[in-house]
């Protein structure tokens, strides 16, 4: 059965009580005890002792009066003892009765009544005599004198006999005094023993009371409300059961079995913490709401995982569809974290540490300025940054396009604090934008062209057809034969002069309906030494030095006849409009230009010392169709037209620089 | 009508011209320029010399070197009051309406006649309808 702890307090608390009792009432006992005995001893004892004593007194005084009296006329004496005999004796006497009335001892009783008889007989002896004495008979008669001194000396022996019962009686009451005052001395020491004895016996109880307390409740007590207070901020330690089957033991085990509970359940919730939904438990009971909430979160935490992670991978997906990755900076921490697919449009694999400095080293020499430019116009604006550049990607340094909008955190300072954002890889997008512009140019330059075309045809076959309608006015004016036939002459140049510009704009016009030309790898010097051999004559002519410093090894991809006729052209041109004053002398160079990393081009260059030309007045016109500028009447203005036309179908470019007087340089950029 | 210069790329149209005028009046004396800045030294040596200006000036539009457009501001940086001194023609085969509108709007150009220019148009510049 068991003892709970209430019930071991209540025993405890019961036995101090009784003891208590017991030892009160014993105290009451003593109490009662030895108030009766001193109640006795001080109005019963104490007053007839002294009655008795005073009695004893009187009685002295009587004897000493009444042996005298009979001789003595002194009327005072006879005064005091009629006094003492008709007053005094008789109220002690009666106080004494009053006294004696609660005496229990019959010996006190029967020797104060032995007492209070001679003392009657006394007094009545006292009033027989002073009857006698005052009768004057008695002065004369011998008989009344001798009767006198026979009640005077049977009261002397009354008073003699009264005397011994006195003594007798104040001994008896003496000695019960002190027995009485031995019998209240006794019950003190009774009930000092009691006192004492309850003292120790609670004193004890309450001791051990305390020592149980202590040991079986207030230490548990408190290793328990440490536990506890520790778990109230927070601190789990796990404690062993104990072998008690008290109230105490209950909590303890209890509160044991709680923190083992709380600690599963922190175990628990760790695992889930780290994704670990297989984890399970056991619950404490049907009632353990938080470890069926805790089972609950675990079920949902499961399930909102895993629609996470098809979310997160429908999101990878979509980036590696759409080409676009995400990446986000703490600007102090100076690294980055990124998804796959921007890892992977840059080509970053583990071995990159993902710092923005080595970002910013995949950026290509000529858009780091730009990029730093937007994310300075960013933060300047407070918006978004915004850049497309390209990018070598780590390793393999193939360029990528990239195209990157990031948006910024900031600090109460104006500091940014993170950047995120995302990153497109365009590459195939700006590959078609390029070529759109490049359709777009082509059209727009096809359009420009035919824009010219027709104001060639406007312009130069109305002047042709101006020319020959004015002739013909002049022949139907023509006043005489001759007349007639010099302006017939006229007709038939201009017609000439109609059918060479025909001539020229069906070539242009071939020369621009020409598609799909053969292009090959050509040796660009022999293509040079093949020119200036078919110039050779005019060079000789005008004494011309042409130098070809081309290498051999220098191979274009080319349309060779386009080659021939850009070559020929330019060195044509360089001998044509050579500078009268001076040797005329054709420089050819050719030499790399590098783009980036990976790609360079070639640049032909070919430089003269002739005339020059005035780049202020003639530059923006210098490629067109019919444009001369030297006033050479044999120049059509068709050469440079042609030229630049055969480059840009080649997919170059072609620049000049010319001084009037000093010279020209032509560049042209192969593809 | 004593000085007509002719400035013309076109040595065709040239001599077409210079025909058509010499049918209208043998005396006048004209002067061909095969571009605008062939014309532009003439015109400037006439100013530095003092020589007779010429009663018309035809100046076509479309020239090497410097074309009819060119001529007049180099002319005009070098004689601001041109109009005072010269009577210019535009001449040109253009019917191109910007030529048009741009010619109107110089201030230094008479008007701009397409060619060809009739012999009734000429008879007008040259006897007193320009001068």
């Amino acid at each position: 059965m068991k003892q709970g702890i209430a019930r071991k307090l209540a025993a405890t608390y019961l036995t101090i009580i009784i003891a208590t009792i017991i030892s009160g009432a014993f105290c009451l006992y003593v109490l009662n005890k030895n108030q009766r005995a001193s109640s006795e001893m001080r109005y019963v004892t104490l007053p007839s002792l002294e009655y008795l004593k005073e009695m004893k007194v009187l009685h002295q005084e009587v004897k000493k009066l009444a042996n005298t009296w009979v001789f003595i006329t002194n009327v005072r004496d006879q005064e005091r003892l009629l006094t003492i005999v008709n007053n005094e004796y008789p109220q002690l006497l009666e106080k004494l009765s009053t006294s004696a009335g609660k005496w229990t001892d019959d010996d006190e009783k029967f020797l104060f009544g032995s007492i209070t008889t001679t003392c009657n007989r006394i007094i009545d002896s006292v009033h027989k005599i002073t009857v006698l004495l005052n009768s004057p008979e008695t002065y004369t008669n011998d008989q009344l004198v001798d009767q006198a001194a026979s009640i005077n000396s049977q009261a002397g022996k009354l008073i003699g006999i009264n005397d011994k019962l006195f003594d007798q009686l104040i001994d008896t009451k003496e000695q019960n005094l002190e027995s009485q005052q031995n019998s209240i001395g006794k019950l003190m020491n009774l009930l000092y023993l009691i006192i004492a004895l309850t003292i120790v016996i609670v004193g004890s109880v309450s001791f051990f009371s305390m020592r149980f307390s202590k040991k079986n409740i207030v230490s548990p007590l408190l290793e328990l409300n440490h536990v506890i207070m520790s778990m109230a901020v927070g601190k789990v330690v796990a404690i062993e059961e104990i072998d008690r089957d008290d109230e105490i033991g209950q909590m303890h085990n209890a509160i044991t079995k709680m923190i083992s509970g709380i600690i599963q359940k922190v175990n628990f919730s760790e695992q889930i913490g780290k994704g670990n939904y297989d984890v399970d438990f056991k619950l404490l009971s049907a009632n353990d709401k938080l470890g069926t909430a805790l089972l609950t979160m675990r079920d949902d935490l499961r399930r909102s995982t895993e629609s996470l992670i098809e979310q997160d991978r429908r999101l990878i997906e979509a980036q590696k569809i759409a080409r676009v990755g995400n990446f986000y900076s703490v600007l102090a921490e100076r690294v980055f974290q990124s998804s796959p697919t921007f890892d992977e449009i840059l080509g970053i694999d583990d071995t990159f540490e993902k710092t923005n400095e080595n970002w910013v080293s995949l950026i290509t020499p000529e858009f780091k300025s730009v990029v730093k430019e937007k994310g300075e116009e960013a933060f300047k604006s407070k918006s978004r940054f915004l850049a497309s550049y390209i990018i070598n990607r780590y390793k393999t340094q193939e360029e990528r396009w990239v195209s990157v909008i990031g948006e910024f955190t900031y600090d109460a300072g104006g500091n940014i604090v993170t950047m995120f954002g995302t990153l497109q890889d365009i590459t195939e997008s700006k590959a078609l934008e390029i070529e759109l512009n490049k359709s777009y140019n082509v059209a727009t330059e096809q359009n420009r062209r035919l824009l010219n075309f027709s104001y060639i045809v406007s312009h130069n076959l109305r002047m042709h057809a101006v020319n020959i309608e004015s002739l013909l006015s002049l022949l139907d004016e023509s006043e005489s034969e001759e007349e007639s036939k010099e302006v017939l002459e006229l007709l038939h140049k201009a017609s000439r002069h109609l059918d060479e510009t025909l001539h020229n704009l069906n070539e242009v016009v071939a020369m621009q309906n020409a598609l799909n030309l053969e292009i090959g790898p050509q040796v660009l010097k022999d293509h040079i030494d093949h020119a200036i051999g078919i110039m050779q004559s005019q060079i000789e002519h005008k004494h011309a030095l042409v130098v070809n410093n081309v290498k051999e090894k220098v191979i274009v991809n080319y349309n060779p006849a386009y080659l021939d006729s850009i070559i020929l052209n330019f060195i044509s041109n360089a001998i044509k409009y050579s500078h009268p004053d001076r040797q005329p002398m054709v420089t050819i160079d050719c030499f790399r230009e590098h783009q980036n990393m990976t790609k360079s081009k070639w640049i032909l260059q070919i430089s003269d010392n002739g005339l020059g030309i005035d780049m202020k007045r003639h530059g923006h016109k210098l490629f067109g169709m019919y444009k001369t500028f030297h006033g050479n009447k044999d120049a059509k203005g068709m050469g440079l037209f042609m030229t630049k036309y055969q480059i840009e179908a080649m997919g170059g470019d072609v620049e000049v620089e010319s001084e009037s007087g000093k010279g020209t340089t032509f560049r042209i950029y192969i593809k | 009508m004593e000085k007509i210069f002719i400035i013309d790329d076109d040595e065709m149209y040239q001599m077409v011209l210079r025909r058509t005028i010499g049918k209208i009046n043998k005396g006048i004396e004209i002067c061909s320029y095969w571009d605008g800045e062939e014309a532009l030294n003439a015109v400037m040596n006439m100013f530095e010399n003092n020589e007779k200006k010429p009663d018309l000036v035809f100046l076509d539009i479309n020239m090497p070197v410097l074309d009819g457009w060119q001529f007049l501001e180099e002319l005009e940086k070098y004689k601001p009051d041109v109009r005072e001194h010269l009577n210019i023609y535009m001449i040109s085969t253009s019917l191109d309406s910007n030529d048009r509108q741009k010619a109107l709007q110089n201030k230094n150009v008479k008007e701009l006649l397409t060619k060809p220019l009739s012999i009734q148009t000429l008879k007008d510049l040259t006897c007193g309808g320009a001068m």
